[in-house]
C-alpha cells in the first residue's frame, strides 16, 4: 500500500539537496518522537486508565463525600495524599474519577465522530460533483462555529451533562474527520487499482468497502487521536464553565472550575487537576505524533 | 485565475456559508424547550393564564418556522437582533458594548504570539536540527498539551497571587488608564497566546527552513548580505503566506478560548456575557451572540484569505 | 606572460556528510585565473565543479563537513580560513560574485528586482539607497536591459527567462567584483539567449579587466569562450593548460574521450558518438589510486596502485596521468590484461 510506505529518497551527494522529513507536530525533522517520550507517554496513559477502572476497589476515599476534618487539606495530609478540595473532597480520588471521565468522553465521542463523519468524507470524495459540493458547503457551515461556542450552543440544546458532551464533540469532531476521510479518498479514487475494480463492474458499494475503505482507516485514525486530546479538553472547558459534568461529579474540568475560587488559599486544588490532564493531553499528542511520523500523515491534509 | 475571480468565487461561497450558519442558529435555538415566552412568563412576577399566547402572539411566535426564520434574518441584516428579555437591551447594543475589550484582548493575543514566534521560528530555522531547534520544539509541543485557561489559572497563580505583579481578575477601561488597562489584559492574552504560538513558530519554522533552501537565498548569501539581512529581509517575507492562513484558521480557536479566559479575569467582553446569557436563559441574547461570533468568524477567514494572494507578487493583478 | 593570478587554488579538498559516509566531493583541486581571462571548469555533474566554485566564496551546502584542506588565495590573501563574517563583509559580493544557473529560481520572487541590486551595493559600497538606485538602474542598462527604470521596479515574475538572468548578471557585478564566478550560466537559457549572456560576459571582461570563472559541463561551450580550461573528474583537475591546446591535444584519457564524445559540426550527419564506458567511481568509496581507471582504455597496474599527480605532461600542460596520451593522432592505447582482471 503506497500510502502508508515512503519511498526512502535516494540521496546523491549532489551538493543541495535537502534531507526530506515530514511536518510533523515536531517540525520539519527526519527525527520522530524519540522512545523514551512515546514509552512514557504509554505508561502515564496506562498508569491513568488503570486508576480509572481501579477506582472502585483502590483504597481511597469516595470521590464525592466530603471530609469535614479535612477541608482544604494540603498535598501529603494522611489520609489524603494529594489534600482535599474546597468541600473536603479526596483529590487524588476525585482525579481518577475524572479520568473516568475524560477517557470515556474522549474515546466515546471520537467513534460516534469516525461513525458520523468518515462516511460523509467518502461519499463526497467517491462520488464528487453535487454531493461532494452538498457536504463540503455542510463541513464548512459546522466549521464556522468556533467549537466551543458550538458545544455551548449544543449544550443549552440538549441540556448539560456526560451525554450531550459526548453527542456535541461527536457531531462537532465529524465535521474534520469528515475532510481527512475526503482528501483521502480523492487521493485514491483515480489509483489503478479503484479504476480497474470499477472496470470489472463492481458496484459503488463493493468498490467502497473493499477498495477505499482500508485505505481511510489510517489517516482517519491517526487524526482521531489527535481529537482524543481535542475532545478531552473540550469537555474540561465545558465543565470548568458548569455546563458539562455536573456535582457531585468530578471532571477535571470542573475541579478547576470551582477549586478556582479557593486560587489563592489552595492552588493545589487546581493546579493538580490542571497538570494531570495538562501531562495527559501531552502523553496523547505524543503518541499522535508517533503515529503520524510512523503512517506519514500530513499535516495539510488536515 | 485572476486575483478578482478569486474574491467573487470566495464571496460567493461566503455568502451560501452565512446563510447556512444562520439557519443552523435559528433552527437550534427554536427547537430548545420552552421558549422565549415562557421563560418571559415564568419570570413575571404575576403569571396570568393565557399570558404565553398572548406574548408568543406579540412575538409573532405563532407564526410557521421558516417566516419567522426570514424575518429573523432580514432583522439581522439591519442590524437588529432583538431585544434582551433579562435587561431590556437591544443584543446589538451590548454586543457593541462588549465587543471593544474582546477584540483588545484578541489584538494583544496576536501580538504577543507574533511577536514571539516569529523570532523563535527564524532562530530555528536558522539552527535547523542544532540543540537549540529541538529545545524549541519540545517546549512549543508541551506547550500546545495545557490549554489555554489551564496556562492562564497557572500564570495567575505565579504573577498575580505569588508574585503580585499583576491584577488576578478585572478589567481597567484603556481610556481611565492606559498602563492599567494594559495590566490588566497582559495574564488573559498571554494565556491566549499561549496556544498560539506553538502553532505559529511550527509554521513559520518549516517555511522558513523550505524557503532557505531557495536558489535565491544562496544567492543573497553569494552577494555577502548579513545573516539578518537574509533571514529578515530575504526569507522571512516568501515565508508569511502560510502563517496568514494559519493565523486565520485559528481565530475560532481563539474565539472560544476567549470565553473561558474572559469569565477567569474577569472581563466584560463578549465571552462573559455569552456566559451570563446562558445562565439566565436569555436565549434571544445567546442567539444574537452566537451568529455574531460565527459571523465574524467567517468574515474573518474571508479576510485572510483575501490578504494572502497580496503577500505573492505573482498573484497579484 | 607572469601576470599574478587573481585567484589561486591549491589542493583544495572538501568533504560532504551523506547517508552512505563521507563523500570526498572535491579531492585536491588546483586553479589559477589571471585578471581579465576565462577560465572554464568542466565536467560531468557530480564532478566537484560547482562545489569547487561555492567553496571559493564559502558557501557550502549544510551538509559539508568544516574541514577544508588546501588553499584558496585571492588576490594574494589566503580567504580559505576567513571567518563568515569577514568573508560577507569583504569578499562575498564586494570582490568575488557569483551568477547561478537557474534565474527562474534565482530572484526572490517576492521582492523588486532593483531592490535585489540595490541591498548589496547598499551593504559594500556605503551609498545611500538614491545613488544605489542610481547605479542599479546604470547597471540595468549596460547588461542590456531595455527600459531599466522600468523594469527597476518590477517582480522577477515579470521576466524572461533571459532578461532575468541579466538581472543576476548586474546584481552580480553591482560591486564591482574583481572574480566572476558563472556556474552553468546558461544552461537553464534557450540557445539564442545562450550566446548573447555569454557575448555579454565577453564585454565586461574586456571593459572591467574581470576574471571569470565559467563553470559548465559544456564542453563545446567552454571550448568556445575560455582562455584557459580545467578539467575536472571524481572531485580532481585531470588536466589544465590554454583551452585550445587542452582540446586540441587532450592529454589525459578522459579529456580526449570527452572530446570524442563532443557532437561536432564538422562530424558527418548520424556519426555515431562515443560515449565513456562505465561510471565515475562512489565519492563515498574513491579508489585507491587513479580514479578514472576503470574507465580507462589505458590503465595498467600502476594506476590502480597509485594516484597520478598533476604534473606537466608530453604537451608542456599539467595532467593528472601515468600514461598521457602522447599526440591527436595517438590511439587510446590498449589495456593491460592483469590490471583489468584485477579490477573485474
Amino acid at each position: 500500500m503506497s500510502f502508508t510506505t515512503k519511498t526512502t529518497s535516494q540521496r546523491t551527494v549532489v551538493p543541495g539537496s535537502p534531507p526530506i522529513g515530514g511536518r510533523g507536530l515536531l517540525g520539519r525533522s527526519r527525527k520522530g518522537v524519540p522512545p523514551w517520550a512515546v514509552t512514557i507517554s504509554v505508561g502515564w496513559l496506562v498508569l491513568l486508565m488503570a486508576g480509572a477502572l481501579l477506582l472502585p476497589v483502590l483504597p481511597l476515599p469516595d470521590p464525592s463525600r466530603s471530609d469535614y476534618a479535612a477541608i482544604m487539606a494540603p498535598m501529603f495530609s494522611p489520609g489524603h495524599i494529594l489534600g482535599t478540595d474546597e468541600v473536603g473532597r479526596d483529590i487524588l480520588a476525585r482525579l481518577l474519577s475524572g479520568a473516568q471521565v475524560s477517557l470515556f468522553v474522549g474515546v466515546a465521542s471520537i467513534a460516534l465522530a469516525v461513525v458520523l463523519g468518515a462516511p460523509m468524507g467518502i461519499l463526497a470524495g467517491y462520488f464528487g460533483g453535487w454531493a461532494n459540493r452538498f457536504i463540503v458547503a455542510g463541513l464548512d457551515i459546522v466549521l464556522s462555529f468556533p467549537n466551543l461556542v458550538a458545544l455551548i450552543a449544543l449544550s443549552l440544546f440538549l441540556g448539560p451533562g456526560l451525554w450531550t458532551i459526548v453527542v456535541g464533540i461527536g457531531i462537532i469532531a465529524s465535521a474534520p474527520v469528515a475532510r481527512v476521510a475526503r482528501s483521502a479518498t480523492l487521493t485514491f479514487v483515480n489509483r489503478d487499482f479503484v479504476t480497474a475494480a470499477r472496470g470489472m463492474g463492481f458496484g459503488h458499494a463493493r468498490i467502497i468497502v473493499r477498495e477505499i475503505l482500508p485505505n481511510v482507516v489510517v489517516p482517519v485514525l491517526a487524526y482521531a487521536i489527535v481529537v482524543i486530546a481535542v475532545a478531552i479538553v473540550a469537555e474540561a472547558s465545558l465543565s470548568f464553565l458548569g455546563l458539562g459534568i455536573q456535582p457531585p461529579d468530578a471532571s477535571w474540568g470542573s475541579m478547576m472550575g470551582t477549586g478556582r475560587a479557593k486560587l489563592t488559599q489552595a492552588p493545589h486544588i487546581v493546579l493538580l487537576p490542571a497538570f494531570t490532564m495538562a501531562l495527559s493531553i501531552l502523553a496523547i499528542n505524543f503518541l499522535a505524533e508517533h503515529f503520524a511520523k510512523r503512517f506519514d500523515i500530513k499535516e495539510s491534509a488536515l | 485565475m485572476t486575483y478578482a475571480k478569486v474574491i467573487a468565487m470566495r464571496a460567493v461561497h461566503l455568502v451560501v456559508v452565512l446563510l447556512g450558519v444562520s439557519f443552523l442558529v435559528y433552527l437550534l435555538l427554536d427547537l430548545l424547550p420552552g421558549d422565549t415566552a415562557e421563560v418571559l412568563v415564568a419570570s413575571s412576577s404575576n403569571p396570568t393564564p393565557g399570558a404565553v399566547e398572548e406574548i408568543r402572539k406579540e412575538l409573532g411566535l405563532d407564526q410557521p418556522f421558516m417566516v419567522r426564520y426570514v424575518q429573523w434574518l432580514g432583522n439581522a441584516i439591519t442590524g437588529d437582533l432583538g431585544v434582551s428579555f433579562r435587561t431590556g437591551q437591544p443584543v446589538t447594543e451590548a454586543i457593541g458594548e462588549r465587543l471593544p475589550v474582546t477584540i483588545q484582548l484578541l489584538i494583544m493575543a496576536e501580538i504577543i504570539s507574533l511577536a514571539i514566534a516569529v523570532p523563535l521560528a527564524v532562530a530555528a530555522a536558522r539552527r535547523r536540527d542544532q540543540a537549540f531547534d529541538r529545545v524549541v520544539s519540545v517546549f512549543t509541543f508541551t506547550l500546545q498539551s495545557i490549554p489555554n485557561f489551564v496556562v492562564s489559572l497557572v500564570l495567575i497563580v505565579i504573577f498575580a497571587v505569588t508574585l503580585n505583579w499583576l491584577p488576578a481578575i478585572g478589567f481597567v477601561p484603556l481610556q481611565e488608564d492606559v498602563l492599567g488597562n494594559i495590566r490588566s489584559l497582559l495574564i488573559p492574552s498571554i494565556a491566549l497566546a499561549s496556544a498560539l504560538v506553538p502553532l505559529y513558530m511550527r509554521v513559520l519554522r518549516n517555511e522558513m527552513i523550505r524557503t532557505l533552501q531557495e536558489d535565491y537565498i544562496l544567492v543573497a548569501r553569494s552577494v555577502g548580505l548579513t545573516q539578518r539581512s537574509v533571514l529578515f529581509r530575504y526569507a522571512l517575507k516568501p515565508s508569511l503566506p502560510t502563517l496568514v492562513t494559519v493565523v486565520g484558521i485559528n481565530i475560532g480557536t481563539l474565539i472560544g478560548g476567549t470565553l473561558l479566559i474572559e469569565l477567569i479575569s474577569g472581563l466584560p467582553g463578549i465571552g462573559t456575557l455569552i456566559y451570563s446569557g446562558i445562565n439566565n436563559r436569555d436565549y434571544v441574547l445567546v442567539q444574537g451572540l452566537i451568529l455574531f461570533i460565527a459571523c465574524a468568524y467567517v468574515l474573518a477567514n474571508f479576510i485572510v484569505d483575501m490578504i494572502y494572494p497580496l503577500l505573492d507578487p505573482r498573484v497579484r493583478v | 606572460m607572469t601576470v599574478e593570478p587573481i585567484l589561486e587554488v591549491k589542493d583544495l579538498r572538501i568533504q560532504f556528510k551523506t547517508p552512505q559516509g563521507i563523500a570526498e566531493v572535491v579531492n585536491g583541486v588546483n586553479l589559477s585565473i589571471a585578471p581579465g581571462r576565462v577560465h572554464g571548469l568542466v565536467g560531468e555533474s557530480g564532478s566537484g565543479k560547482s562545489v569547487t566554485a561555492r567553496a571559493v566564496l564559502g558557501i557550502l551546502p549544510r551538509n559539508a563537513l568544516h574541514k577544508r584542506e588546501g588553499s584558496v588565495r585571492f588576490a594574494g590573501e589566503e580567504i580559505l580560513g576567513l571567518s563568515e563574517d569577514e568573508m560577507r563583509k569583504r569578499i562575498r559580493g564586494r570582490r568575488i560574485a557569483m551568477v547561478f544557473q537557474d534565474p527562474m529560481t534565482a530572484l526572490n520572487p517576492v521582492m523588486r528586482v532593483g531592490k535585489q541590486i540595490v541591498l548589496p551595493m547598499r551593504r559594500h559600497l556605503g551609498i545611500n539607497g538614491k545613488e544605489a538606485k542610481a547605479r542599479a538602474i546604470d547597471l540595468l542598462g549596460q547588461v542590456g536591459i531595455p527600459d531599466p527604470e522600468e523594469k527597476f521596479k518590477v517582480y522577477p515574475h515579470q521576466l524572461s527567462g533571459g532578461q532575468r538572468q541579466r538581472i543576476m548578471i548586474a546584481l552580480a557585478l553591482s560591486c564591482d567584483p574583481e572574480l566572476l564566478i558563472a556556474d552553468e550560466p546558461t544552461t537553464a537559457l534557450d540557445v539564442t539567449v545562450q550566446a548573447q549572456i555569454l557575448d555579454l560576459f565577453d564585454k565586461l571582461r574586456r571593459e572591467r579587466n574581470l576574471a571569470v570563472l565559467l563553470v559548465s559541463h559544456d564542453l563545446s561551450l567552454i571550448a568556445e569562450r575560455c582562455d584557459e580550461v580545467s578539467v575536472m573528474y571524481a572531485g580532481r583537475v585531470v588536466e589544465t593548460g590554454s583551452a585550445i591546446s587542452t582540446f586540441e591535444a587532450p592529454q589525459h584519457p578522459y579529456t580526449k574521450a570527452l572530446e570524442e564524445a563532443r557532437p561536432s559540426l564538422e562530424n558527418p550527419p548520424h556519426t555515431v558518438l562515443r560515449t565513456i564506458p562505465g561510471r565515475p567511481p562512489q565519492l563515498t568509496d574513491l579508489p585507491h589510486g587513479c580514479s578514472f581507471a576503470n574507465r580507462c582504455p589505458r590503465m595498467t597496474e600502476l594506476c590502480l596502485d597509485v594516484d597520478p599527480p598533476l604534473e606537466p605532461g608530453p604537451a608542456g600542460r599539467p595532467v593528472a596521468c601515468h600514461h598521457p596520451v602522447a599526440g591527436p593522432d595517438e590511439p587510446l592505447g590498449v589495456s593491460v590484461t592483469a590490471a583489468k582482471e584485477r579490477i573485474s
